[in-house]
C-alpha cells in the first residue's frame, strides 16, 4: 500500500477500500521505522486531518487530493505549524498564514502530514547543510539524496508519502528526484505562487511536485498552479489539464539537443543514459535537433552570481528582532544582528551571503552581478531562439548517480552538482527529471527535458512517455 | 586577491562575524569561489543598462482588506513588550 501514488490513493480512497485515516497512519508508522532522517517533524493533527477528510468524502467530495497524504518542504508555511528552512535560525518559527500552495493543496483535500528536512535556506545539493541533519537516500543509506528538497525526495523514493512538494532555485526539485528514482518539476518561473515561502532567490525559486509517476506529477501540478494576487510573479496563464497530455506517442516531437552541453558532458558517468536516451527517442519516432545556446556553460557561473546576490538580499530581514533565533550573547542592537545571524546561520548560507554582499559591493557589481544579469538576459534569449527548431530539450538531470555523504566538502564541487539544472531558473522555463536508467551501482539516473515557459504539457508528454516505453517497462 | 581586510568589510556588510581561525578558512574557500564567479568577465555581452529581473508584474487592485493583527505580527519576535518589537536602547 506504501508504494502507492497520488492517483491510486485517491482512488483506494473514493473507492471506500482505504481510508486516508489507515493510509496517513500508515506512512506516519514508516516514517518513525525510517533511518532516512527524511523528515523533521510529522505534524500533530495528521491523523485528525485525515478522519476529517474521510468524513467530507463520505459525504461525497472528490477533490483532486482527496484523502491523500502529502509531505511539504520545511520552507512552505502551514498556519499554525512550525516552517524552518532546515535551520536554527528559525527552529521556533510557527506561521501565521497559510502559503498559496499549501492552501491550494488543501482545498484538494490534501492531508499535509509532516515536513520535510532541507538543506538550509535550501543552499545545498546534498541535504547535507540542514540544522537538523543529514538525510540519506533511500537505494544506499551511504549516499546522498541529493538536495535541497533531498527530504522531499527521499519521502518519495523511501514511500513514505504518497507524493511531496519541494521548491527549485538551481536544480533542487530535479537533481534529488534524479538521485531517489522520482519524478520532478520545475515549472514555469510565474506557473507557481511563491506566498509563503520562505525566500532564497526570489527570481528564481519555484515550488513544485516530486512524485512516483509522471501522472501524479501532472495531478499535482495542476492543483499548485495559477494566478495569486499576493504573487505579483504569478502569472495569469491559463492553467491546462496536465493529465491530457499524457498516454500520447512522440512521433515528429523535435527534440533540440546542446551542443556544449554534451561537451559538458563528456567523460561523465551519466553520458552513456543521455546517449541512450537519444537513441530511444529516435526510435520511437523523435526527431534529434542539434542546437546550441551559446555561453550555456556559464550558466553555472551565473546563478552562482544571481542567487546569493538575492540571499543576501532575502536573508537581511533575519535580524533577530522580528521573528528569528536572537543569541543570548548579545547586549546591543548591532550585537543582535550580528551574534544572532552568526550563530544562527550555518556554514553555507553565511558562505553564501558573503558572496552575494561581495558581488554587490560597490568596485565589484558591474563585473560581476550587472555582467551576471547580462548573460542571465543573453541566455534566456538563446533559449527561446533554440526553440523555433525544437519542442523540448534534453540534458541529463544530473553528472551521473547519487554522490556518497561527505564526498562534496569542497564547496565549488557541490555546486557543480547544478551544473545542467541551472539552466533552466536562469532562463525561467519549465524542466522535468524523469527516471530513466539504474547506473552502474545499481542506482537510479533520471533524465531532464526542457520547454518553452507555459508548456509544461509537452514535458509530461515525452515524460510520460519515457516512463511507459522505457527498457524494462 | 582578497585579504582579510576585505573579508572583515565583508563580514560588516553581512551582519556576520567570524572567529579569526573561521575567518582564515574562509578566505581561502572564498578565493576560489570567486574565482569560479570569475569565469564570466571575459563573455561578451551586450551592454544593458538596465535589465529587469522578472517580466511580469501582476499587481493587484490596490484596495484596502483586513491583515494580520498585531498580535500575530509579532508572535514569533524572540523578545516582545506591550505588543511591540523589543530590542535594548538604542540612545543612551
Amino acid at each position: 500500500m506504501l508504494e502507492l501514488g497520488i492517483k491510486e490513493i485517491r482512488e483506494q480512497i473514493l473507492a471506500k477500500k482505504i481510508t486516508s485515516e489507515q493510509i496517513t497512519a500508515a506512512y506516519i508508522e514508516e516514517i518513525k521505522k525510517s533511518k532516512l532522517n527524511a523528515v523533521i517533524e510529522i505534524f500533530a493533527d495528521a491523523l485528525d486531518r485525515a478522519k476529517e477528510m474521510d468524513k467530507k468524502i463520505a459525504a461525497g467530495f472528490t477533490g483532486k487530493l482527496a484523502g491523500v497524504p502529502i509531505i511539504i518542504k520545511d520552507n512552505i508555511l502551514v498556519k499554525g505549524k512550525k516552517a524552518s528552512a532546515g535551520s536554527k535560525m528559525l527552529e521556533n518559527y510557527v506561521a501565521e498564514y497559510t502559503s498559496t500552495v499549501a492552501q491550494k493543496m488543501l482545498d484538494a483535500g490534501a492531508v499535509l502530514f509532516a515536513r520535510a528536512n532541507m538543506d538550509e535556506f535550501a543552499m545545498g545539493s546534498g541535504t547535507e547543510t540542514s540544522y537538523y541533519g543529514k538525510t540519506f537516500n533511500p537505494f544506499d543509506s551511504t549516499r546522498s539524496p541529493g538536495g535541497s528538497s533531498g527530504g522531499s525526495a527521499s519521502s518519495v523514493g523511501g514511500n513514505l508519502c504518497a507524493g511531496a512538494i519541494g521548491t527549485d532555485t538551481g536544480g533542487s526539485i530535479r537533481q534529488p528526484a534524479s538521485y531517489c528514482g522520482a519524478v520532478g518539476m520545475k515549472p514555469t518561473y510565474g506557473r507557481v505562487s511563491r506566498y509563503g515561502v520562505i525566500a532564497f532567490a526570489s527570481s528564481l525559486d519555484q515550488v513544485g511536485p516530486i512524485t512516483k509517476t509522471v501522472e501524479d506529477n501532472a495531478i499535482l501540478l495542476e492543483v499548485l498552479s495559477g494566478e495569486d494576487a499576493n504573487d505579483e510573479t504569478c502569472d495569469k496563464v491559463l492553467v491546462p489539464d496536465y493529465t491530457e497530455f499524457l498516454n500520447k506517442d512522440i512521433r515528429g516531437m523535435k527534440v533540440g539537443v546542446v551542443r556544449s552541453v554534451e561537451k559538458m558532458l563528456s567523460g561523465l558517468d551519466s553520458e552513456p543514459y543521455y546517449n541512450q536516451m537519444k537513441e530511444f527517442l529516435k526510435n520511437n519516432g523523435a526527431e534529434i535537433v542539434p542546437i546550441e545556446i551559446e555561453n550555456m556553460e556559464l550558466a553555472l557561473p551565473v546563478y552562482y552570481i544571481i542567487a546569493p546576490a538575492e540571499a543576501a538580499s532575502n536573508l537581511a530581514r533575519y535580524d533577530g528582532v522580528k521573528y528569528s533565533y536572537r543569541s543570548k550573547e548579545a547586549t546591543n542592537l548591532e550585537e543582535i544582528y550580528k551574534k544572532s545571524r552568526s550563530e544562527g546561520f550555518g556554514k553555507e548560507v553565511k558562505r553564501r551571503i558573503m558572496l552575494g554582499n561581495y558581488v554587490l559591493s560597490s568596485g565589484y557589481f558591474d563585473a560581476y552581478y550587472n555582467k551576471a544579469r547580462a548573460l542571465q538576459a543573453k541566455l534566456r534569449d538563446d533559449m527561446l531562439a533554440a526553440f523555433n527548431s525544437c519542442d523540448v530539450i534534453l540534458m541529463p538531470t544530473t553528472k551521473g548517480e547519487a554522490f556518497k555523504i561527505g564526498e562534496k566538502a569542497n564547496p565549488i564541487d557541490a555546486y557543480k552538482e547544478d551544473m545542467f539544472t541551472v539552466g533552466a531558473n536562469i532562463t525561467g522555463v519549465p524542466a522535468i527529471s524523469v527516471p530513466f536508467a539504474m547506473g552502474k551501482n545499481n542506482l537510479p539516473v533520471g533524465m531532464q527535458f526542457i520547454a518553452p515557459h507555459y508548456e509544461e504539457g509537452r514535458l509530461y508528454r515525452v515524460a510520460d512517455f519515457v516512463e511507459k516505453h522505457k527498457e524494462g517497462k | 586577491m582578497i585579504t582579510i581586510k576585505d573579508i572583515n568589510h565583508l563580514e560588516n556588510l553581512s551582519k556576520l562575524e567570524f572567529s579569526d581561525e573561521e575567518r582564515q578558512k574562509f578566505l581561502s574557500e572564498f578565493e576560489n569561489i570567486v574565482a569560479f564567479a570569475s569565469q564570466i568577465t571575459g563573455a561578451k555581452t551586450e551592454d544593458k543598462s538596465f535589465i529587469k529581473a522578472v517580466d511580469m508584474n501582476n499587481l493587484r487592485a490596490d484596495e484596502p482588506k483586513p491583515s494580520l493583527s498585531q498580535d500575530e505580527v509579532i508572535s514569533n519576535a524572540p523578545v516582545k513588550k506591550k505588543g511591540c518589537f523589543s530590542v535594548p536602547r538604542i540612545m543612551e
